[in-house]
């Protein structure tokens, strides 16, 4: 790793480390306030005959119990609205919000729980991909991203190989539950803290379904403990909930969830099952592929119809394929509406392409890493949905990185290692990213800034990105801090609130620090070149016409910086400076405010030039491509199934990083985040359709051992994104995707074993799958 | 007969928080310890995740009172998610606001925020509480104590290699020891008085004597006894435990015996895991390596080693270690003192072979003979604090290169942990050599009955059971 030390901390670094830091429920109680929690559907799916609450109600701490009927409006929805806030006619997954209830104790709020009374008939419930394909049981239509003739080229292709690949679902675990708290204020007004990636659609979502302006609901976003996705569409009901309540009652009502009860109310990442046809020629040359994605959408669209967009337009990766054919339909089944998570569909598709190459590689007995390079994309060629691939990136990170990984013998000593088939099997693969950042719905991709100077010098800057962990407000202050040339510690990027910027989009789809931070930017720049005009009218006065007791006094004329032209100043370590002529920062940002210059600007940015038609499945959907690759060797514990990651090495073109520290973090945090998704996060379900591991003590998240003993990261030096903030790129999601080279690996690992059968392996490989594989079982 | 008087009885608990004494008596004593810190302390800088002491957000520190030693621990790591307050009676407490002097950080967490050791920051405190745990008495430190020593605490956002960066980043020589800032100064007098505390309909009892806590259990047969509440403590918050009489055996002395006489250990009911880990570190290092896997630091700072024993979960991960060592349990009753072997302590699913007032005071076991084969499994979906799919301890003992003594104990295959001693007995006799599985293989298949469940199929501990036996045989197989 990179030295960081001599960068930027998080900004919120000191509050972490000392506990100051404050999150939703670490706000101090206020006078009144009010426990809240809701109560949910034990069963899958079910026609609600009624629900009692009498007993419930006579609960001395109980204050109120409300249902499906104290709500205006009962259905929301980020994409389609359709799914009830609270379910009144028909309960469609485990886990699904039929109750509100506030106490007066936490104590109260289980004694509810326990008193209230459901009437149900339950309804066969839809359980799995398998089973919705059967019974139709569809969100939205069948979607196609195609070029070419497929099943010409599939039909002439020397090779073929089909299959099918299943991917299970993640839980987000956010380490910070769902939590928000909602005050009333006069004339019905709600101010609401929510721990959500989306203030705008927070604010949007409680104004409708309380019958409220959306102009006398604000939702503030200090900072989230975690959110991956899981905070970007599903933070809304929960701060609908407790809203309700603050308006019932004129109490604030707080409502933090328990980690069981996160888990099985809220959706997770979809699980995909992808089908596949694949053709190609002697040298492992991928000649044509015909695809169907299903995904599991949960009970309800969500974001799911957006995800299975995103896997279509990644099915692709790293990789050119003349004739292609991918189309994608979202399952709607009986568990938790399923919903964003780092990576959205990216990993999906890409996980069966790399699947796909790890086949080809074992057919024809050629190295992985040879085929990976035969078909990697090449400048100026285009992809399946008609972007161009505008540099030579990928090709060179390949060659890169198999020698700084010394690939090739270590792939030796791996043979000779397995041929001996002593306890332990080893295995080793390459994958590479290629994932596109912008959203792909066009309009989600704008953003606005304020930024307040203040007479000391330093400043406030205000966006609708939100804080989660990945220091997008550490990013932003440095952006403008550089602006004026001060300290990043003189510039303080405030909660988000939805009364300062309004219409925000969902901090999301890796790109809050590209949109808010060139918001800010530019924000900061209008107010530099006012300042700039006020120093060269400053420079060109006596200095005695300066000062608070002159302005005072109105003996000088007042600078009018309306009529002097765009002048360029030096901004250096908190003087302005212009030739010989100095002026600190300070008194000049004085000399501003006493000539009536504002030193508050408000700017706006959008990502230009991309597009994307849904119906054609033909655009620029992206604004550029985050790429990268990573070498991972594994090494399975034949008795056991057992599997360490002994080695990763992880190469990112990350342009030149605004901050190298956190966008280390970044990688080294996704990749492991994916690591537990590809191997020991195992959702395991009640053939009932109720997720039995919603809780750490059996969803397993990679714990510190778990990470690759040797781990190495680096940044591709030569990378330039002269399109983006300061020559940037997104880092958020796309090292997550890395991590599908030890799940490969893993099956590289399994196919060296003479009984192994790791061309079923599915995600996530557990230690049993592995054992199963390796016993010729699965 | 009860020997404790009223004059030796008080009806409040005491420990120091942050160097301030607190006294607590009321609905606070019944609470965890989190929840008083959060709720009535505003000390929001402890976290509550999971509430069940796996993800270590609540990590604290703490020295507790050891009325054998007269003196309080050293200062450790502990969850206070699931620590109730009144087992920290006579302790001493720090936690993340702490650690700061007048608002300077401590070494720890400068390096923390030098190294980006925190992203979203929730469950940063607790990985700076579990460090401090590592740095106190400790001037060097190695990568893999960094990670033994966070096996307790779970981190979303940064992939943990800024966390170990930042451990060893640490400059020792600017780490002060909690205790010069926070005295260890409890009131040993105090703490020779029985505790009696009662709110509303609830009570906790904690005597000072082995027969008024038989006599308490007798008459009040629907009490709970907690000792470290790591099983307790999780049933607890989430609602499935809700005692009204809570007994506590921190103040009787010969409890705390953790000790080895010639050959013999014996560990009392208040012995942690910590310290039992210690006590057969270097006689028996089969168990210490085995420790190192099981559960985190926290956990084994607080459960106590018959706590795991007398919870009687077919996948305690020490029960099949105790029974391949003969572990005899030593258990104390209206009827006074009686021993029996571990193996005949579990009649089915969490049933113990206990009467009615008695309680485990002891364990006793030998150590192994100089040229005792001794290896422990844990198989589990993580390798580092999580509960087993199949756990299992193998003792062998050859002469002559014929078996002379085979203990193979197996948990997570049946409703109780389970020597297999049909199994054990086609072993004497046999060369110790891999080709012995292929004789044990159906014999294994036939003495377990494993069920299918969240942590794995019954296919999948058949397979486990018999391969672990094969590996154990094979790496050490006799030439």
């Amino acid at each position: 790793m990179k030295s960081t030390k001599s960068v930027t901390p998080h900004d919120s670094s000191h509050g972490h480390v000392s506990g100051q830091a404050e999150y939703i429920d670490d706000r101090l109680f206020t006078a009144g306030e009010v426990f809240v929690d809701v109560y949910y559907s034990a069963v899958a799916h079910a026609r609600i005959r009624s629900v009692d609450c009498t007993e419930a109600a006579k609960i001395p701490e109980v204050l109120c119990l409300l249902t499906a009927k104290d709500l205006k409006v009962n259905v929301w929805g980020s994409i389609f609205h359709d799914q009830p806030l609270l379910a009144d006619e028909v309960v469609r997954y485990v886990g699904e919000p039929l109750v509100v209830i506030a106490a007066k104790t936490r104590e109260g709020l289980l004694k509810a729980k326990k008193a209230i009374r459901l009437d149900l008939q339950e309804l066969e419930p839809v359980l799995s991909i398998d089973q919705a394909i059967a019974q139709k049981q569809f969100i939205a239509g069948t979607r196609t991203i195609a070029r070419g003739d497929v099943d010409q080229a599939l039909a002439s292709a020397p090779h073929r190989l089909s299959g099918v690949i299943k991917i299970a679902g993640q839980d987000h675990f956010y380490l910070e539950s769902q939590a928000c708290i909602a005050y009333p204020k006069e004339e019905d007004q709600i101010e609401i803290h929510a721990s959500s990636q989306h203030p705008s659609e927070v604010q949007h979502l409680v104004a409708e379904a309380l019958g409220l302006k959306f102009h006398q609901v604000v939702c503030i976003v200090k900072r989230m403990g975690g959110g991956f996705g899981g905070k970007e569409s599903q933070a809304g009901p929960f701060a609908v909930y407790a809203a309700l309540v603050a308006q019932k009652l004129k109490r604030p009502a707080r409502l933090v969830l328990g980690k069981d009860d996160d888990m099985q109310i809220t959706g997770k990442r979809n699980p995909f099952q992808n089908h596949y046809e694949v053709g190609f020629d002697d040298q492992g040359k991928i000649l044509a592929l015909k695809a169907q994605l299903y995904s599991d959408g949960g009970a309800y669209a969500d974001l799911s119809t957006a995800i299975m967009e995103r896997a279509m337009l990644h099915s692709d990766n790293a990789y050119y394929i003349p004739h292609i054919e991918v189309k994608g339909q979202v399952c709607r089944t009986n568990t938790a509406s399923n919903t964003a998570f780092r990576g959205f569909g990216g990993p999906k598709g890409m996980l069966m392409i790399e699947n796909i190459i790890e086949d080809i590689a074992r057919t024809l007995s050629i190295d992985a890493f040879d085929i990976r390079q035969k078909n990697v994309y090449q400048k100026g060629q285009k992809t399946h949905y008609g972007q161009t691939i505008e540099d030579d990136v990928l090709p060179e990170l390949f060659k890169k990185v198999r020698q700084s990984s010394d690939y090739d013998n270590r792939r030796k000593e791996i043979t000779a290692h397995n041929r001996r088939g002593e306890k332990t099997y080893r295995g080793l693969s390459v994958t590479a990213i290629k994932f596109g950042i912008s959203f792909t719905t066009r309009f989600l991709n704008q953003a606005s800034a304020l930024v307040n100077v203040h007479m000391d010098g330093t400043a406030q800057v205000s966006t609708g990105a939100t804080e989660m962990g990945q220091g997008v407000n550490t990013k932003i202050a440095q952006v403008v801090a550089e602006v004026f040339s001060i300290p990043a510690s003189d510039v303080r990027v405030m909660p988000t609130s939805t009364e300062k910027n309004h219409n925000t989009s969902a901090t999301a789809a890796s790109s809050g620090s590209d949109l808010n931070g060139q918001a800010a930017l530019k924000a900061a720049l209008q107010i530099r070149e006012r300042l700039s005009k006020v120093a060269k009218a400053v420079f060109d006065r006596p200095s005695s016409s300066r000062g608070r007791a002159v302005a005072g006094a109105g003996t000088v004329p007042e600078i009018d910086i309306s009529t002097l032209p765009v002048v360029e100043m030096l901004f250096q370590d908190g003087q302005v400076i212009d030739g010989p002529n100095k002026i600190s920062l300070r008194e000049l940002i004085e000399e501003a405010y006493l000539n009536r210059v504002s030193l508050g600007a408000m700017d706006f940015y959008r990502y230009p030039g991309i597009h994307f038609n849904k119906e054609t499945g033909q655009g620029q959907p992206f604004f550029y491509f985050t790429n990268g690759v990573a070498v991972s060797e594994v090494s399975i514990d034949r008795f056991t199934g057992e599997a360490k990651v002994l080695r990763s090495d992880v190469l990112m073109d990350l342009g030149r990083p605004t901050n190298e520290g956190i966008d280390m973090g970044q990688v080294l945090g996704a990749f492991v985040q994916g690591m537990g998704w590809m191997t020991t996060e195992n959702l395991f379900y009640s053939g009932k359709g109720a997720l039995l591991t919603y809780s750490p003590s059996t969803y397993k998240i990679p714990s510190v051992h778990d990470i690759p003993r040797d781990f190495r990261v680096d940044f591709w030096p030569r990378s330039t994104n002269e399109k983006n903030l300061k020559g940037s790129k997104a880092v958020g999601e796309p090292p997550l995707m890395l991590s599908i080279s030890v799940w490969t690996a893993i099956k590289n690992a399994i196919s060296s074993h003479p009984q192994g059968s790791g061309q079923n392996m599915s995600v996530p490989a557990t230690q049993e799958k592995i054992l199963l594989a390796l016993n010729g079982l699965l | 007969m009860n020997p404790t008087t009223t004059e030796q009885i008080r009806d409040y608990i005491e420990f120091w928080l942050n160097g301030i004494r607190h006294q607590v008596k009321g609905a606070a004593a019944f609470a965890t310890l989190s929840d008083y810190l959060r709720y009535e302390c505003q000390l929001t800088g402890t976290k509550v995740v999971c509430a069940e002491g796996d993800c270590g957000a609540c990590t604290v520190m703490s020295a507790r009172w050891n009325p054998l030693l007269q003196k309080n621990s050293s200062y450790i790591s502990l969850n206070s998610c699931i620590a109730m307050l009144f087992l920290l009676d006579g302790a001493h407490l720090v936690t993340v606001e702490g650690l700061a002097e007048d608002g300077k950080l401590c070494e720890v967490q400068s390096s923390m925020v030098r190294n980006f050791g925190g992203q979203c920051g929730f469950c940063t405190p607790g990985f700076v509480m579990s460090l401090t745990d590592l740095f106190e008495n400790k001037s060097e430190v190695t990568k893999k104590q960094v990670q033994n020593s966070l096996t307790g605490n779970l981190c979303r956002c940064t992939g943990y290699l800024p966390i170990l960066q930042a451990a060893l980043d640490v400059n020792t020589k600017k780490v002060k020891p909690l205790a010069s800032r926070y005295p260890l100064t409890s009131d040993a007098a105090l703490m020779t008085k029985a505790l009696h505390l009662r709110f509303e309909d609830k009570e906790i009892f904690a005597p000072t004597d082995l027969e008024s806590a038989c006599d308490y259990k007798l008459k009040n047969p629907e009490v709970v006894i907690f000792s470290g509440a790591t099983d307790l403590g999780v049933q607890f918050n989430k609602g499935k435990l809700r005692p009204r009489k809570f007994m506590s055996l921190h103040l009787i002395s010969e409890l705390f015996t953790c000790a080895k006489t010639q050959n013999e250990f014996i560990i009392g009911a208040k012995t942690t895991l910590a310290e039992f880990q210690k006590l057969v570190q270097k006689d028996i290092p089969a168990v210490d390596e085995f420790l190192n896997i099981f559960a985190s630091p926290q956990i084994k700072n607080a459960g106590t080693l018959i706590g795991n024993v007398a919870n009687g979960s077919p996948i305690a991960d020490t029960t099949p270690v105790l029974m391949a060592l003969d572990t005899e349990v030593d258990v104390f009753g209206p009827q006074g003192k009686r021993s029996l072997l571990l193996k005949d302590l579990y009649l089915g699913y969490r049933k113990l072979n206990l009467q009615p007032g008695e309680i485990i005071t002891h364990l006793r076991f030998q150590k192994p003979s100089a040229g005792a084969i001794f290896k422990n499994f844990k198989i589990s979906q993580r390798r580092d604090l999580d509960i087993s799919c199949v756990n299992a301890s193998f003792l062998f003992e050859t002469k002559n290169n014929l078996i002379t003594k085979a203990r193979i104990v197996y948990g997570g295959v049946g409703p109780v942990t389970q020597r297999l001693l049909q199994v054990e007995q086609l072993a004497i006799g046999q060369p110790l050599d891999a080709q012995l599985i292929s004789r044990l293989k159906n014999p294994i298949r036939a003495e377990i009955h494993p069920i299918s469940d969240a942590r794995g199929t019954a296919q999948f501990r058949h397979l486990l059971a018999e391969n672990l036996l094969t590996k154990f045989l094979q790496e050490n197989a006799q030439p």
